[in-house]
């Protein structure tokens, strides 16, 4: 069972300041990390390092209070053996097979031997790196390091895992394995997942909560739904007399974006979707999708106003 | 899944067939050991780099190097040794042939110190030039832990081979003998002897090289840096010190803190060792350099003392200041 803070997060930060000299790297910051996967957003220096530095605690803030899983992560080492890390840098032993470095993570956590031998195996299965276990690291493609980075974090079986940027450096397909695996690893697998990253791509994809840092404080923090939630903008896409189509929504009133994969159509009542189906009636266009639009999270950060179609709105 | 096609299906026998399941990932709820057991990995990983056990020959071939020729030193004095007193009798063997485990020591400590100076970076170096210090330092371990783990590992290392060799001595001296009980009873307090040098060595030695590889980011520097602290000094200090006003500068270098501990633990001194060398030398005993050590015995003991805690102290700290 995970112990929990009275507030129902793992983790909870209370006005935790931190300074290196003269510079502010956290000011009285308050999170609150429920289970699920939260992604921590923000530039180089907003102060995400630093966050996830103290939440593993590795030095103690200057001032305010930080508990993970209920405990004062600095007075309590023991508590780091229930959290797992995966860095951004490399961290990887090129000469070691995966098998033997994760058996050996397991046991640095705490684990008996032979546990720790029946984890490694395990959770490099759930990676997918059980054929290759045994090779040594340094034979390995950018994505099955990152993957056996994820691995080692999670060998030990913690409750929470902190994934600094885990998809940097992979390719497309790469990338959505590694997003996949994140996903995976709190709604398969239960653990509760902090993702540090500075693409919001890859937040909106894989998290349920965001906290937005600038300049060390917290700007924003919520669901991602509440943000990504639907528009009163229709996507829609047809396979031809586009122009034709455009010029029946504009004859009715409605206020029309052409982007480069379909139009944006935004409508102030109810009878939009009935607007549209007279307008391909009239153009003669056949219809290929229609879908509400959602907004993204890039959106909101750069103050686009959502509902209003754009050209690059219709983007999807 | 069970492949229908398969002769166990095809007999129709239920208990034959296999089926595997996907029991998706399992939450570990066995017992978690803590500090204790972090602190047992990283000491067994130590002495499995330093000797480069589970990995390829190439790894092997340094460290299993430098213990083949220590020891084949050793068989070879334990043969000479043998086959003096044999020869020339107790008395004649140890004048002339002098294969005693003192003598052993003050032979290999540029051997041990240049295996120290090339395996003991294996320890430190490759974790903090991989990134794979963070990863120990994010579990339940923290620095003072992973440090003290990675020395007690490369002591462990230091003293067995420190000993081997001894012990190799030991057992040719015995069996050379033609009365083997009775110099075994006559001569068993060599075995605390060479078993606290070789400690003290292993010890002074493996500090030294813990610093040395905690600053050095890349194994060849550490071990360049780790000879440079044994020659340089040495270089310097010895033609000084031979003038008596300033015999204390050798506390500067380490060979001869060694070699006079060494001798200090040997207790050269020792009556029946001095009375053997003016009986032999029939007069002459006084034309013999004394084996005693050349400063008092706590002021040799400071010096080693400083030597061991001061490096081991600078890393420490060095340590504790580290960060992601």
């Amino acid at each position: 069972m995970t112990p929990v803070h009275d507030s129902g997060a793992l983790m909870t930060l209370s006005r935790v300041t931190k300074r290196y000299g003269s510079t502010v790297a956290l000011h009285e910051v308050d999170i609150a990390v429920p289970e699920g996967i939260m992604g921590l957003l923000g530039e180089n220096g907003a102060g995400k390092s630093t966050m996830i530095k103290i939440l593993l605690g590795l030095f103690p803030p200057n001032e305010g209070d930080v508990r993970v899983l209920g405990q004062d992560v600095i007075r309590s080492p023991l508590v780091r053996s229930r959290l797992g890390y995966m860095p951004e840098h490399d961290c990887l032993p090129i000469e070691a097979p995966a098998a033997e470095f994760l058996c050996h993570m397991a046991e640095v956590s705490g684990l008996p031997t032979a546990r720790a031998r029946m984890r490694a195996a395990d959770t490099l299965r759930h990676v997918g790196l059980f054929e290759a276990r045994h090779r040594p690291m340094g034979t390995y493609s950018t994505g099955m390091k990152q993957r056996v980075k994820l691995a080692q974090a999670l060998v030990h079986d913690p409750d929470i895992v902190l994934l600094d940027e885990p998809a940097a450096g992979l390719d497309p397909a790469g990338r959505d394995e590694m997003l996949d695996l994140v996903r995976r690893t709190y709604r398969e697998f239960g653990i509760t997942v902090v993702f540090s990253s500075h693409l919001m791509s890859d937040v909106e994809r894989t998290c349920d909560r965001i906290t937005v840092l600038e300049g060390g404080q917290v700007a924003r923090s919520g669901a991602v739904a509440d943000y990504t939630a639907e528009t009163r903008t229709l996507f829609v896409e047809v396979d031809g007399n586009r122009d034709r189509f455009v010029s029946a929504l504009k004859g009715r009133g409605v206020a029309v974006a052409v982007g480069k994969g379909g139009v944006a159509v935004q409508g102030s009542d109810t009878d939009l979707c009935d607007l549209v189906r007279d307008a391909l009636v009239e153009a003669e266009a056949p219809l290929r999708r229609m879908a509400p639009r959602r907004r993204e999270l890039a959106e909101i950060f750069t103050g686009a106003d959502d509902d209003r179609p754009e050209s690059g709105g219709a983007d999807q | 899944m069970s492949d229908p096609a398969s002769p166990a299906a095809a007999s129709g026998d239920p208990k034959a067939t296999g089926v595997v399941f996907d029991i998706g990932y399992q939450r570990y709820a066995g017992p978690r050991e803590g500090r204790n057991r972090a602190r047992r990995a990283v000491y067994r990983d130590g002495i499995r780099k330093a000797l480069g056990l589970g990995r390829g020959p190439r790894t092997k071939l340094l460290p299993w190097g430098f213990i083949s020729l220590l020891v084949v030193i050793g068989v070879i004095m334990a043969v000479m040794a043998g086959a003096g007193q044999r020869a020339l009798g107790d008395a004649g063997a140890n004048l002339l042939v002098n294969a005693s485990h003192r003598v052993y020591y003050a032979f290999t400590i540029t051997i041990l110190f240049v295996f120290a100076a090339l395996v003991a970076p294996r320890l430190l170096c490759p974790d903090r030039r991989n990134g794979t210090l963070h990863l120990y330092l994010v579990r339940p371990l923290t620095s003072t832990d992973y440090l003290a783990a990675r020395w007690a590992a490369f002591l462990t290392v230091m003293v067995v081979v420190s000993w081997l060799p001894q012990f190799v001595l030991l057992t040719g001296r015995v069996l050379g003998h033609p009365e083997p009980v009775s110099y075994l009873a006559d001569t068993w307090n060599d075995i605390p002897r060479f078993l606290l040098s070789g400690l003290a060595t292993g010890a002074l030695v493996t500090t030294v090289a813990m610093l040395a590889s905690g600053l050095a980011t890349r194994r060849g520097y550490a071990s360049v840096l780790l000879i440079a602290v044994y020659l340089i000094p040495a270089a310097i200090t010895r033609p000084i010190s031979l003038i008596p006003e300033y015999q204390w500068v050798a506390i500067f270098d380490l060979s001869q803190v060694l070699g006079e501990m060494n001798t200090l633990i040997f207790d050269g001194s020792n009556p029946e060792i001095q009375g053997l060398l003016a009986q032999l030398a029939e007069g002459a005993a006084a034309d013999i350099e004394p084996v005693g050590t050349r400063f008092t015995r706590t002021f040799l003991l400071t010096a080693y003392l400083v030597w061991l805690v001061a490096p081991g102290v600078l890393v420490w700290r060095y340590y504790r200041r580290l960060t992601l």
